[in-house]
């Protein structure tokens, strides 16, 4: 009698694990097929559409970036300083001029030495003073607060459309310039 | 009649009621469809602007530099297809596990970046706002509410309503 009752627990729990796997089992090729079905309309719409981003490679491939010839000036493709170090070199040349395109608040508390502000959300009432002062050959480079941020290379296409012809786009920002300890000024 | 529903009432223990509520059919339905309408409203924006989205994962300084691009082309498809997939009652179970993950993955981040006072772009509903704009807790609040949805969608094991699929 107490076998018989061991038996049909054991039956039970075994029908119960049995029912939880399939389950389980049941729940997991659901989301794979789901995950799939997502992987291909990622693949597909990702190539068809005209906003589609590189697979992959770092992050910062998918910005507006290209080599610096008058076509992708044209398509509005920037050339992109990824690389702090290259930033100091073309700093270092003082053939450059560094436009800061964060606020007047954040201008003012610090930034790349001897930058000028143009804040790009004061784009409209700035830029008459901005092209008085500079002609459209001068060498620009835009940066803002880092790689997250996108005003440098929103400030770039303005300018861009503005009439300067080279333009490039310091995607590391303030924040990479300032850990590197190179040469800034400011408040803080 | 209103003596009979009162007699009824007071005959029913609260935790029969709930337990009558919890499997209502349409509790189910309406829950699974504020997940499901969600879901597919919050890849709208994704799949319109990658390169934002993008830009939001980037900022949260988690991931590697080489699976940002991948995340932020798979993951608004994976959130729409869910969302479909849970309105239209098919393969419910497998989309509430996936948006079940997707939420831990998400609370998980916004925690450690709440927790080390790093700013970032949410990326949820809208890209390109930065969180200190908004109250993050609340972000974490309401994918806590819509991570609950999600479990009660997986392991519901009532009847459904409107589903295409009739297992399960």
């Amino acid at each position: 009698m107490r076998r018989s009752f061991l038996f049909t627990s054991d039956l039970i729990r075994e029908q119960r694990k049995r029912g939880f796997f399939q389950r389980l089992a049941g729940i997991l090729k659901e989301s794979a097929t789901l995950l799939g079905i997502s992987i291909i309309a990622a693949l597909v719409f990702n190539f068809v559409s005209p906003k589609g981003i590189a697979f992959f490679g770092p992050s910062r491939k998918i910005f507006l970036s290209g080599p610096n010839t008058p076509e992708n000036r044209e398509k509005g493709f920037f050339v992109e300083i990824t690389d702090v170090e290259m930033a100091k070199r073309i700093f270092d040349s003082g053939t450059v001029l560094f436009v800061d395109a964060r606020s007047d608040d954040a201008y003012r508390e610090g930034h790349i030495k001897d930058a000028v502000s143009l804040p790009y959300g004061r784009f409209s009432e700035a830029i008459e003073g901005f092209k008085n002062r500079y002609p459209f050959t001068t060498s620009i480079v835009t940066y803002c607060s880092g790689i997250s941020c996108r005003d440098s290379h929103e400030l770039g296409k303005l300018l861009l459309m503005a009439g300067y012809e080279n333009i490039r786009i310091f995607i590391g920002g303030y924040p990479a310039w300032e850990q590197r300890d190179y040469p800034s000024e400011g408040t803080n | 009649m209103a003596a009979i529903l009162r007699g009824n009432r007071e005959t029913i223990p609260v935790k029969e009621r709930i337990k009558r509520v919890y499997y209502h059919p349409w509790v189910e339905f309406g829950i699974r469809w504020v997940l499901g309408v969600s879901f597919m409203f919050a890849s709208y924006h994704k799949i319109v602007d990658p390169e934002s989205f993008a830009r939001a994962i980037y900022s949260y300084d988690l991931f590697p530099e080489f699976t940002i691009n991948i995340m932020a082309a798979i993951l608004p498809y994976l959130e729409l297809i869910s969302g479909l997939a849970l309105i239209l009652g098919a393969y419910y179970r497998g989309a509430a596990a996936l948006i079940g993950w997707m939420l831990i993955a998400f609370i998980i981040s916004v925690s450690i970046n709440l927790i080390r006072g790093h700013e970032f772009d949410c990326g949820c509903f809208s890209v390109g706002k930065s969180s200190l704009e908004e109250f993050v807790e609340l972000y974490l609040l309401r994918d806590a509410m819509l991570w609950c949805f999600a479990l009660y969608v997986l392991f519901f094991s009532g009847k459904r309503k409107w589903c295409i699929q009739k297992i399960g």
